[in-house]
Protein backbone atom coordinates (compact mmCIF):
# COMPACT_ATOMS: atom_id res chain seq x y z
CA UNK A 1 0.00 0.00 0.00
CA UNK A 2 1.35 3.38 -1.03
CA UNK A 3 0.10 6.32 1.01
CA UNK A 4 -0.76 9.53 -0.79
CA UNK A 5 -0.62 13.21 0.03
CA UNK A 6 -2.23 16.42 -1.20
CA UNK A 7 -0.91 19.95 -1.47
CA UNK A 8 -3.45 22.76 -1.66
CA UNK A 9 -2.65 25.78 -3.79
CA UNK A 10 -6.03 27.52 -4.07
CA UNK A 11 -9.62 26.82 -3.18
CA UNK A 12 -12.76 27.96 -4.94
CA UNK A 13 -16.32 27.45 -3.76
CA UNK A 14 -19.23 27.17 -6.18
CA UNK A 15 -22.89 27.43 -5.18
CA UNK A 16 -25.18 25.35 -7.35
CA UNK A 17 -28.63 26.90 -7.64
CA UNK A 18 -31.79 25.32 -8.92
CA UNK A 19 -33.84 26.52 -11.84
CA UNK A 20 -36.69 24.25 -10.81
CA UNK A 21 -38.67 24.03 -7.59
CA UNK A 22 -38.74 20.24 -7.49
CA UNK A 23 -38.96 17.26 -9.73
CA UNK A 24 -36.74 14.65 -11.20
CA UNK A 25 -33.75 14.58 -13.51
CA UNK A 26 -32.68 18.15 -12.89
CA UNK A 27 -29.49 19.09 -14.73
CA UNK A 28 -27.66 22.18 -13.60
CA UNK A 29 -24.66 23.59 -15.45
CA UNK A 30 -21.76 24.74 -13.29
CA UNK A 31 -20.61 28.35 -13.67
CA UNK A 32 -17.39 29.37 -15.37
CA UNK A 33 -14.68 29.68 -12.73
CA UNK A 34 -11.58 31.51 -14.01
CA UNK A 35 -9.61 30.49 -10.94
CA UNK A 36 -10.09 26.81 -11.74
CA UNK A 37 -9.79 27.04 -15.53
CA UNK A 38 -7.17 24.58 -16.75
CA UNK A 39 -6.05 23.77 -13.23
CA UNK A 40 -5.55 20.39 -11.58
CA UNK A 41 -8.10 19.50 -8.92
CA UNK A 42 -6.71 17.64 -5.92
CA UNK A 43 -9.70 17.64 -3.61
CA UNK A 44 -13.46 18.26 -3.62
CA UNK A 45 -15.70 18.90 -0.63
CA UNK A 46 -19.44 19.50 -0.87
CA UNK A 47 -21.76 21.25 1.59
CA UNK A 48 -25.51 21.71 1.98
CA UNK A 49 -27.27 24.51 0.15
CA UNK A 50 -29.65 27.17 1.34
CA UNK A 51 -31.06 26.62 4.82
CA UNK A 52 -29.53 23.17 4.93
CA UNK A 53 -31.53 22.06 1.95
CA UNK A 54 -30.33 18.80 0.56
CA UNK A 55 -28.84 18.00 3.94
CA UNK A 56 -26.96 15.21 2.27
CA UNK A 57 -25.80 14.68 -1.26
CA UNK A 58 -28.04 11.71 -1.96
CA UNK A 59 -29.22 11.67 -5.57
CA UNK A 60 -26.67 14.29 -6.63
CA UNK A 61 -24.23 13.34 -9.41
CA UNK A 62 -21.44 15.51 -10.80
CA UNK A 63 -19.99 15.26 -14.30
CA UNK A 64 -16.67 17.06 -14.58
CA UNK A 65 -15.02 17.84 -17.91
CA UNK A 66 -11.69 19.19 -19.04
CA UNK A 67 -10.98 22.03 -21.47
CA UNK A 68 -11.06 19.61 -24.42
CA UNK A 69 -14.57 18.59 -23.39
CA UNK A 70 -13.38 15.13 -22.34
CA UNK A 71 -15.23 13.63 -19.41
CA UNK A 72 -13.00 13.27 -16.37
CA UNK A 73 -15.70 12.10 -14.01
CA UNK A 74 -19.08 10.91 -15.22
CA UNK A 75 -21.90 11.10 -12.71
CA UNK A 76 -19.60 11.01 -9.71
CA UNK A 77 -21.88 10.71 -6.65
CA UNK A 78 -21.42 13.81 -4.49
CA UNK A 79 -21.94 11.74 -1.36
CA UNK A 80 -18.28 10.78 -1.83
CA UNK A 81 -17.22 14.36 -1.25
CA UNK A 82 -19.66 15.20 1.50
CA UNK A 83 -18.20 17.39 4.24
CA UNK A 84 -17.81 16.05 7.71
CA UNK A 85 -20.54 18.31 9.07
CA UNK A 86 -23.09 15.74 7.93
CA UNK A 87 -24.14 12.55 9.61
CA UNK A 88 -23.43 10.99 6.24
CA UNK A 89 -19.74 11.47 6.95
CA UNK A 90 -20.15 7.93 8.22
CA UNK A 91 -20.41 6.92 4.57
CA UNK A 92 -16.70 7.13 3.89
CA UNK A 93 -15.60 6.93 7.53
CA UNK A 94 -13.99 10.35 7.18
CA UNK A 95 -11.56 9.13 4.56
CA UNK A 96 -11.46 12.07 2.16
CA UNK A 97 -11.21 11.12 -1.50
CA UNK A 98 -8.15 12.28 -3.41
CA UNK A 99 -8.20 13.42 -7.00
CA UNK A 100 -5.82 14.20 -9.83
CA UNK A 101 -8.14 15.81 -12.36
CA UNK A 102 -6.16 17.64 -15.02
CA UNK A 103 -7.10 20.68 -17.06
CA UNK A 104 -10.55 21.23 -15.59
CA UNK A 105 -13.17 23.49 -17.18
CA UNK A 106 -16.07 23.99 -14.81
CA UNK A 107 -18.31 25.68 -17.37
CA UNK A 108 -18.48 22.41 -19.36
CA UNK A 109 -19.38 20.48 -16.22
CA UNK A 110 -22.75 19.92 -14.61
CA UNK A 111 -24.66 18.48 -11.65
CA UNK A 112 -27.56 16.08 -12.12
CA UNK A 113 -30.15 15.45 -9.43
CA UNK A 114 -32.16 12.29 -9.99
CA UNK A 115 -34.79 13.27 -7.42
CA UNK A 116 -34.91 16.38 -5.23
CA UNK A 117 -37.19 14.71 -2.69
CA UNK A 118 -38.46 18.12 -1.58
CA UNK A 119 -39.27 21.62 -2.74
CA UNK A 120 -36.72 24.34 -3.28
CA UNK A 121 -37.12 27.93 -4.39
CA UNK A 122 -35.74 28.88 -7.78
CA UNK A 123 -32.34 30.46 -7.44
CA UNK A 124 -31.60 28.98 -4.05
CA UNK A 125 -28.44 26.90 -3.92
CA UNK A 126 -29.12 23.24 -3.22
CA UNK A 127 -25.49 22.41 -2.70
CA UNK A 128 -22.15 24.09 -2.51
CA UNK A 129 -18.93 22.58 -3.76
CA UNK A 130 -15.43 23.52 -2.71
CA UNK A 131 -12.68 22.69 -5.21
CA UNK A 132 -9.04 22.54 -4.20
CA UNK A 133 -6.35 22.99 -6.82
CA UNK A 134 -2.93 21.48 -6.26
CA UNK A 135 -1.18 18.17 -6.33
CA UNK A 136 -2.22 14.72 -5.26
CA UNK A 137 0.54 12.19 -5.48
CA UNK A 138 1.69 8.90 -4.11
CA UNK A 139 4.06 9.28 -1.20
CA UNK A 140 7.39 7.74 -2.17
CA UNK A 141 10.91 8.11 -0.81
CA UNK A 142 11.55 10.73 -3.50
CA UNK A 143 8.45 12.81 -2.69
CA UNK A 144 9.16 12.62 1.04
CA UNK A 145 12.55 14.21 0.34
CA UNK A 146 10.93 16.90 -1.80
CA UNK A 147 8.31 17.71 0.81
CA UNK B 1 -5.82 1.81 0.11
CA UNK B 2 -7.10 5.15 -1.09
CA UNK B 3 -6.63 5.59 -4.82
CA UNK B 4 -6.07 9.00 -6.36
CA UNK B 5 -9.02 9.42 -8.68
CA UNK B 6 -7.94 10.51 -12.17
CA UNK B 7 -11.13 9.58 -14.01
CA UNK B 8 -14.33 7.89 -12.99
CA UNK B 9 -17.44 6.60 -14.71
CA UNK B 10 -20.71 5.68 -13.05
CA UNK B 11 -22.66 2.93 -14.74
CA UNK B 12 -26.00 1.41 -13.90
CA UNK B 13 -27.14 -2.19 -14.28
CA UNK B 14 -30.89 -2.69 -14.10
CA UNK B 15 -31.94 -6.00 -12.58
CA UNK B 16 -35.13 -6.37 -14.63
CA UNK B 17 -37.11 -9.34 -13.38
CA UNK B 18 -35.12 -10.91 -10.57
CA UNK B 19 -34.59 -14.66 -10.33
CA UNK B 20 -31.90 -16.79 -8.73
CA UNK B 21 -28.99 -17.50 -11.05
CA UNK B 22 -29.85 -14.79 -13.55
CA UNK B 23 -26.87 -13.05 -15.10
CA UNK B 24 -26.90 -9.56 -16.57
CA UNK B 25 -24.06 -8.18 -18.67
CA UNK B 26 -22.72 -4.66 -18.42
CA UNK B 27 -23.54 -2.39 -21.30
CA UNK B 28 -20.90 -1.26 -23.76
CA UNK B 29 -19.39 2.02 -22.60
CA UNK B 30 -16.95 3.60 -25.10
CA UNK B 31 -15.21 5.62 -22.38
CA UNK B 32 -14.25 2.43 -20.54
CA UNK B 33 -12.80 0.60 -23.53
CA UNK B 34 -9.03 -0.08 -23.29
CA UNK B 35 -8.65 1.87 -20.07
CA UNK B 36 -6.88 0.81 -16.91
CA UNK B 37 -9.31 0.28 -14.05
CA UNK B 38 -7.82 0.51 -10.58
CA UNK B 39 -10.83 1.02 -8.34
CA UNK B 40 -14.45 -0.13 -8.28
CA UNK B 41 -17.23 1.04 -6.01
CA UNK B 42 -20.85 0.05 -5.60
CA UNK B 43 -23.60 2.27 -4.18
CA UNK B 44 -26.65 1.16 -2.26
CA UNK B 45 -30.06 2.76 -1.90
CA UNK B 46 -28.88 4.25 1.39
CA UNK B 47 -26.25 6.23 -0.56
CA UNK B 48 -28.24 7.10 -3.68
CA UNK B 49 -31.96 6.51 -3.50
CA UNK B 50 -32.64 7.07 -7.19
CA UNK B 51 -30.35 6.20 -10.08
CA UNK B 52 -29.62 8.82 -12.77
CA UNK B 53 -32.13 6.97 -14.97
CA UNK B 54 -34.81 7.19 -12.30
CA UNK B 55 -34.76 3.60 -10.99
CA UNK B 56 -34.72 2.68 -7.32
CA UNK B 57 -31.26 1.59 -6.19
CA UNK B 58 -30.72 -1.81 -4.55
CA UNK B 59 -30.58 -1.38 -0.75
CA UNK B 60 -27.57 -2.43 1.27
CA UNK B 61 -29.45 -5.52 2.51
CA UNK B 62 -29.75 -6.67 -1.11
CA UNK B 63 -26.09 -6.28 -2.08
CA UNK B 64 -25.03 -9.74 -0.79
CA UNK B 65 -27.52 -11.17 -3.31
CA UNK B 66 -25.55 -9.74 -6.21
CA UNK B 67 -22.12 -10.94 -7.31
CA UNK B 68 -19.96 -9.41 -10.00
CA UNK B 69 -17.67 -11.20 -12.45
CA UNK B 70 -15.01 -9.11 -14.20
CA UNK B 71 -13.35 -10.23 -17.41
CA UNK B 72 -9.97 -9.20 -18.83
CA UNK B 73 -9.67 -10.32 -22.43
CA UNK B 74 -11.55 -13.61 -22.18
CA UNK B 75 -10.38 -14.48 -18.68
CA UNK B 76 -12.51 -14.07 -15.62
CA UNK B 77 -10.13 -12.38 -13.20
CA UNK B 78 -12.73 -11.68 -10.54
CA UNK B 79 -15.34 -14.38 -10.22
CA UNK B 80 -18.59 -13.75 -8.42
CA UNK B 81 -17.29 -11.20 -5.93
CA UNK B 82 -19.98 -10.03 -3.55
CA UNK B 83 -21.12 -6.49 -4.33
CA UNK B 84 -21.57 -5.94 -0.59
CA UNK B 85 -17.78 -5.71 -0.24
CA UNK B 86 -17.51 -3.09 -2.98
CA UNK B 87 -19.62 -0.54 -1.12
CA UNK B 88 -17.28 1.83 0.69
CA UNK B 89 -19.55 2.27 3.70
CA UNK B 90 -19.31 -1.49 4.31
CA UNK B 91 -15.52 -1.54 4.30
CA UNK B 92 -14.64 1.38 6.61
CA UNK B 93 -14.81 3.96 3.83
CA UNK B 94 -12.16 2.34 1.67
CA UNK B 95 -12.27 1.95 -2.10
CA UNK B 96 -11.52 -1.55 -3.37
CA UNK B 97 -8.52 -1.33 -5.64
CA UNK B 98 -7.47 -3.63 -8.47
CA UNK B 99 -4.11 -4.15 -10.11
CA UNK B 100 -4.55 -1.90 -13.16
CA UNK B 101 -6.80 -4.19 -15.15
CA UNK B 102 -8.06 -3.59 -18.68
CA UNK B 103 -11.54 -4.86 -18.01
CA UNK B 104 -13.60 -6.15 -20.91
CA UNK B 105 -16.86 -4.68 -19.73
CA UNK B 106 -19.21 -6.21 -22.28
CA UNK B 107 -18.11 -9.69 -21.20
CA UNK B 108 -18.33 -8.81 -17.52
CA UNK B 109 -21.60 -9.46 -15.74
CA UNK B 110 -23.47 -9.61 -12.47
CA UNK B 111 -25.11 -12.75 -11.09
CA UNK B 112 -28.14 -12.79 -8.84
CA UNK B 113 -27.06 -15.43 -6.33
CA UNK B 114 -30.31 -14.99 -4.41
CA UNK B 115 -33.29 -12.65 -4.48
CA UNK B 116 -33.16 -11.66 -0.82
CA UNK B 117 -33.44 -7.92 -0.42
CA UNK B 118 -33.76 -7.14 -4.13
CA UNK B 119 -36.82 -6.36 -6.23
CA UNK B 120 -37.76 -6.19 -9.89
CA UNK B 121 -36.42 -3.24 -11.88
CA UNK B 122 -34.08 -1.99 -9.18
CA UNK B 123 -30.68 -0.83 -10.35
CA UNK B 124 -27.20 -1.33 -8.98
CA UNK B 125 -24.67 1.46 -9.46
CA UNK B 126 -21.00 0.78 -10.20
CA UNK B 127 -18.37 3.50 -10.20
CA UNK B 128 -15.22 2.60 -12.17
CA UNK B 129 -12.08 4.54 -11.28
CA UNK B 130 -9.67 4.44 -14.19
CA UNK B 131 -6.88 6.10 -16.13
CA UNK B 132 -6.09 6.21 -19.84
Amino acid sequence: MIPAYRVTEQTYRVDVSSTQTSGESVRQQLPFAPMLYGKTISSIVSYPGFNGFFGNQVNCYMTLKNRRNETLMYRFPLIETWSEQSTLAAYNSRRPRMFRLYDVDLSKSYIEVSDFGGTINIGQPFCSILFYTGISAELTAKTVKEL
Amino acid sequence: MQPIIERSYLTEVNLGTVSVGRTINFQYIPELQDVTVYGIQVYAGEDQQTSPNGAAVVPNAGLPSIAVTLVVGDDEIVTRQSCFDLRSANVAGFVRTYANQKINLVKSYITLVSVTGISNNQSILFNFIYRR
